[in-house]
């Protein structure tokens, strides 16, 4: 058999272990939650690392870009297409999934108004652009406001209480799909004649300049194609803990996805979804402490820092998620 | 003519980098430019190659204007560089390296990429053949897979030219090729210099400090001095102009 059949027999497994152990309750609801919410950060983390870990940008406005995707896939699915919890699944998701498409279009949208002129300059404007923009959004969510009719009340959507009331769509098989479609294309992008002009990008930019690359069109591309599935891993957010609250743009949520990246390795997609997981599960365990844990998460990347400053993987991968051609380089480099 | 410099002028602020630069280059054609440290010669080189936009004064090639344009537009013309200070992307292969620099021969899009159509495969089955025979010219073909980084110094230098060759320039600018080699390195290197501008039929433009290695293989040498060309001609005649030895050595060394 080749290696790229165990990969697929091995997602194959996964999901079926995970349906069957959910559905016979063998796995509690608690768990299968945690598992959906480390593959959406995976989404998220994978997303960020192409930016900032093989383009070498520096974007601190991830969240912000989740969110615009999480508020429009909620507003279309509330308010456009009026879903409930009551509405049957089967007649919800296709409308679910337009308006997933449309998060990540308008996500690439305002990625691309925001990256093309901050982008023709060097990357510290990046930054401080993105911060900024994770700002900004927070304070446009607080006053977008909508009313909505149910039953013989009137209530206010959106604004400062938060986006409430989303239907729970995001399942664990639409969830899983996504995020395999999102680890696929970023891998098959970054192991192409594209992902390689980002890398160089990152590794030299004036020769990368030289040799023929128009920098300043693949900065763009990196950037609007992380904030397009940013917008994605938004609106399965959004639907999946069911309500959005413009906090969640912010800063401080930015930095969780860009801890994920540099603790799991810049440039590796490995890294992220190891760093992802980890995170994920390691925030939940740590619940019991509350607050505490975020001295705890801190000291963790302190000594990983020091310990291993290229991240958990550095740029290395997990060979499975290699494609063949650099599969058999890695198995050549590592003889 | 290939190449043409015609009043090319730059400031940086008040200081006047370069003053009213001329130069023809034919093809097949190597012509060197020294002068001492600060003189000007790697501006003109980053005004050429589209890095520094020149104050004034036009350069063509190929009887286009190209003053002014973007780096990677001049790469696609046909001229590209090499740096002082060697610019590999050091996390990457040996063989990346050179495939990068076909990058913008390539035609596949981001669709075919992503979905692995057979267009991907067949362009980048072609890459990986045509970054091979360049470092086999190199004999960099044992080191394919290794971080560019990770090689010797010398290997450095001959990776910078063979990824510069591979974006198959008609000219070729060098910015001090052999600097930190000692002179029997260096003189190997502009034998291969020599060789590559024979077989790729290349039009050379060189920078380089040490004498004997430009006297060697330029027909003809250009000098500067505070951005001035303080002297055009023959190897033979530059040795011993006196307005040459004086900016090298200083006022009043011939006294």
């Amino acid at each position: 058999m080749k290696p790229t059949t165990y990969t697929i027999l091995g997602l194959l497994a996964f999901y079926a272990v995970v349906m069957v152990t959910s559905a016979v309750g063998l796995m509690n609801d608690y768990i299968l939650r945690v598992i959906n919410l480390m593959m959406i950060n995976i989404i998220l983390g994978v997303s960020l690392n192409l930016i900032n870990g093989y383009t070498g940008l520096f974007s601190v406005g991830h969240a912000g870009f989740m969110i615009v995707g999480g508020y429009v896939a909620g507003f279309m699915t509330t308010l456009l297409f009026g879903i409930t919890k009551d509405t049957p699944y089967w007649e919800a998701l296709p409308m679910f999934l337009v308006a997933i498409l449309a998060a990540a279009l308008v996500s690439a949208l305002v990625g691309f108004i925001i990256g093309l002129p901050v982008l023709r300059l060097t990357d510290d404007y990046l930054a401080i652009v993105t911060i900024g923009f994770g700002e900004i959004i927070r304070v446009i969510f607080n006053f977008i406001t909508f009313k909505k009719k149910v039953g013989n009340w009137e209530l206010d959507i959106g604004g400062p209480r938060g986006l409430l009331g989303i239907p729970p769509l995001s399942n664990f098989t639409v969830i899983f799909l996504f995020t395999l479609f999102t680890v696929i294309f970023i891998r098959n992008f970054v192991f192409s004649r594209h992902g390689r002009a980002c890398i160089a990008i990152r590794e030299n930019e004036v020769a990368a300049h030289m040799m023929g690359i128009p920098i300043t069109r693949y900065k763009v591309l990196a950037f609007v194609l992380g904030s397009t599935f940013a917008g994605i891993g938004g609106a399965l957010l959004a639907h999946f803990i069911q309500l959005l609250h413009p906090t969640m743009g912010g800063f401080m949520k930015s930095v969780e996805y860009l801890i994920i990246v540099y603790l799991g390795g810049m440039g590796s997609i490995s890294g992220t979804i190891v760093a992802a997981a980890a995170l994920t599960g390691l925030s939940e365990l740590l619940r019991p402490i509350g607050e505490l844990r975020m001295v705890l998460y801190g000291a963790l990347l302190v000594v990983l820092m020091l310990k291993r400053p290229g991240g958990l993987m550095g740029q290395r991968e997990f060979p499975f998620l290699l494609p063949e051609r650099e599969r058999k380089i890695y198995a050549l480099q590592n003889r | 003519m290939l190449f043409k410099i015609v009043n090319l002028t730059h400031f940086f602020g008040g200081l006047k980098a370069v003053d009213d630069f001329n130069i023809e280059i034919g093809p097949r054609q190597i012509i060197g430019l020294i002068g001492p440290n600060g003189a000007g010669k790697t501006t003109v080189f980053n005004l050429v190659t589209g890095f520094y936009k020149p104050t004034m004064g036009k350069v063509f090639f190929q009887d286009e204007e190209i003053t002014g344009l973007p780096p990677h537009v001049i790469t696609s013309k046909g001229i590209v560089r090499t740096f002082q200070n060697i610019r590999l992307f050091n996390n990457m292969t040996v063989l990346e390296n050179v495939t990068i620099a076909r990058h913008y021969r390539m035609q596949y899009g981001i669709t075919s990429a992503v979905g692995r159509f057979p267009s991907f495969h067949r362009e980048e089955h072609e890459v990986e053949e045509k970054a091979l025979e360049y470092l086999s010219i190199f004999h960099l073909d044992s080191k394919i897979h290794q971080p560019a980084g990770s090689l010797p110094y010398g290997q450095q230098r001959r990776l910078e030219i063979a990824r510069a060759l591979a974006t198959e320039p008609k000219l070729l600018l060098l910015d001090e090729p052999a600097a930190g080699m000692n002179n029997a390195e260096a003189l190997e290197l502009m034998h291969l210099i020599k060789k590559i501008a024979e077989e790729f039929r290349l039009s050379i433009l060189l920078i380089e400090h040490q004498m004997p290695v430009v006297m060697g293989i330029a027909e003809r040498i250009h000098v500067l001095d505070f951005g001035k060309t303080i002297a055009v001609g023959p190897p033979e005649e530059i040795k011993n102009n006196p307005k040459v030895i004086e900016a090298y050595l200083g006022e009043g060394a011939l006294q």
